[in-house]
């Protein structure tokens, strides 16, 4: 939920909650939503948007800003200047990413006086916006191999590479998870599981430390893991900073084609962008703002 | 229906296309019923020659050839289509000629090109969470 801007003014409608300026509508209206779905990218929203407001002509090129919130959750901010029915104006469009969904806050002003304020005033509602999601598991930002497809589950994607299947390997990218909610030694928990379900598990190399440019900490582990007459590598990072654990898991056929992708494990786990935290929690006297008229 | 692809050849008339269907996440498509759809009132399809064989890159494809006749056993269509599993996902290429005798002179060529198949997998769902900011509608 957004904060309600001093002196603005809350007009309840239905699925919507709409700020009006001090000033008036004909200055400056904000639309807020919340719980919207699906998650999609920015390059999906932003037109959809912009389809929703026909009379309005962009003519700035734009880009998005990325912003994390105070709770630290993932969010962006794009601006346009354009031209709506005859007059300058300015959408700014700021979105709050959830783990299923997003909430939306689309700002109009129509004073080119206020188009800088109205922008500083879009983000610092991003910023605030309060969505109290908590301690869980969170997907991370990682750079998967150039050329892979990705089939997605909820959280986790499972990457292939070209020439799969003849290249049997596969990518396994699972959210992070709390440090507060994982068992201590991550790796042994997960061998140990693999061994409860009836799996053959040997060490194929010596496990190895691992520290990112980041500042992630962890082991790689190379294991054999069969079950009747099959069996399959799998190699896992796994790396915690203060607050998660992250694994990078890749599943080869053989040894060759592992080797066929040297260093992949490693990639990627250099690659990942650790889980953004929240800032530090201060007295809000805006918290109950929104109940204001 | 995905992509439309015609074969380069007759000018006036295009004879030879190729049918793309968007990837389906199931695998009880019934490859047989795509093969018999959209058949003129009064012909009938004939045939349905299968063969299994395998991608360039190992994806299971099934390849059934038919033919399309009206009555008095009239040759309208030639069809094959392109049946693969990709692990929970199938995808079809529907293949459609008109002259028999210029599909033949291409045939083995169109079965190496349909063995280049690969699954485009991605979704509009964000397959890592950095996607988000994507503004291509398309990544």
């Amino acid at each position: 939920m957004i904060q309600l801007p001093p002196a603005w003014t809350v007009v309840p409608e239905s699925g919507v909650v709409r700020l009006v300026h001090p000033a008036g509508a004909a200055t400056a209206v904000v639309h807020y939503r919340e719980r919207m779905r699906p998650l999609v990218r920015l390059g999906l929203l932003v037109p959809e948007f912009l389809a929703s407001v026909p009379a309005f002509e962009v003519r700035s090129p734009w880009a998005p800003e990325v912003l994390t919130t105070t709770e630290g959750e993932h969010a962006a901010l794009v601006t346009f200047q354009g031209i709506e029915n005859g007059r300058a104006s300015q959408r700014d469009l700021g979105f709050v990413f959830g783990d299923d969904f997003f909430a939306s806050l689309s700002a109009q002003c129509t004073m080119p006086e206020q188009f800088a304020d109205m922008t500083s005033l879009v983000r610092q509602l991003v910023l605030s916006d309060s969505h109290a999601l908590g301690v869980r598991r969170r997907r991370f930002a990682y750079h998967a191999p150039n050329g892979w497809e990705p089939i997605v589950e909820g959280f986790v994607t499972d990457w292939y590479p070209p020439g799969f299947p003849n290249d049997s390997m596969i990518l396994t990218m699972r959210p992070a998870n709390p440090r507060v909610l994982e068992p201590l030694e991550t790796l042994a928990s997960m061998v140990e599981a693999l061994g409860l379900a009836r799996y053959r598990v040997a060490v194929a190399a010596p496990l190895s430390v691992l520290r990112t440019v980041a500042g992630l900490q962890g082991s790689l582990v190379t294991v054999r893991v069969g079950r009747g007459g099959r069996s399959v590598l799998k190699q896992a990072a796994v790396l915690q900073d203060v607050a998660y654990t992250y694994a990078v898991e890749v599943t080869a056929g053989s040894v060759e084609q592992l080797a066929a992708h040297p260093g992949l494990v490693l990639a990627v786990a250099e690659s990942i962008i650790p889980v953004p935290g929240a800032a530090s929690p201060t007295h809000d006297p805006e918290l109950f703002s929104h109940w204001s008229e | 229906m995905g992509e439309l692809v015609t074969v380069p050849g007759f000018v006036l008339v295009p004879d030879i296309t190729l049918e793309v269907h968007p990837l389906m996440r199931r695998l009880d498509v019934r490859g047989d019923q795509i093969l018999a759809s959209r058949i003129p009132s009064g012909a009938q399809l004939v045939g349905g020659t299968a063969h299994v064989l395998e991608s360039v890159t190992g994806w299971p494809m099934q390849l059934i050839e038919a033919r399309v006749e009206a009555p008095g056993n009239t040759l309208v269509e030639t069809r094959l289509i392109a049946i693969y599993r990709f692990l929970t996902f199938t995808g079809i290429v529907l293949v459609r000629a008109s002259d028999a005798q210029r599909f033949a002179s291409v045939r083995d060529q169109i079965i190496e090109l349909l063995r280049t198949a690969r699954p485009l997998f991605r979704d509009t769902q964000p397959a890592e969470i950095s996607e988000l900011w994507n503004v291509e509608a398309n990544s």
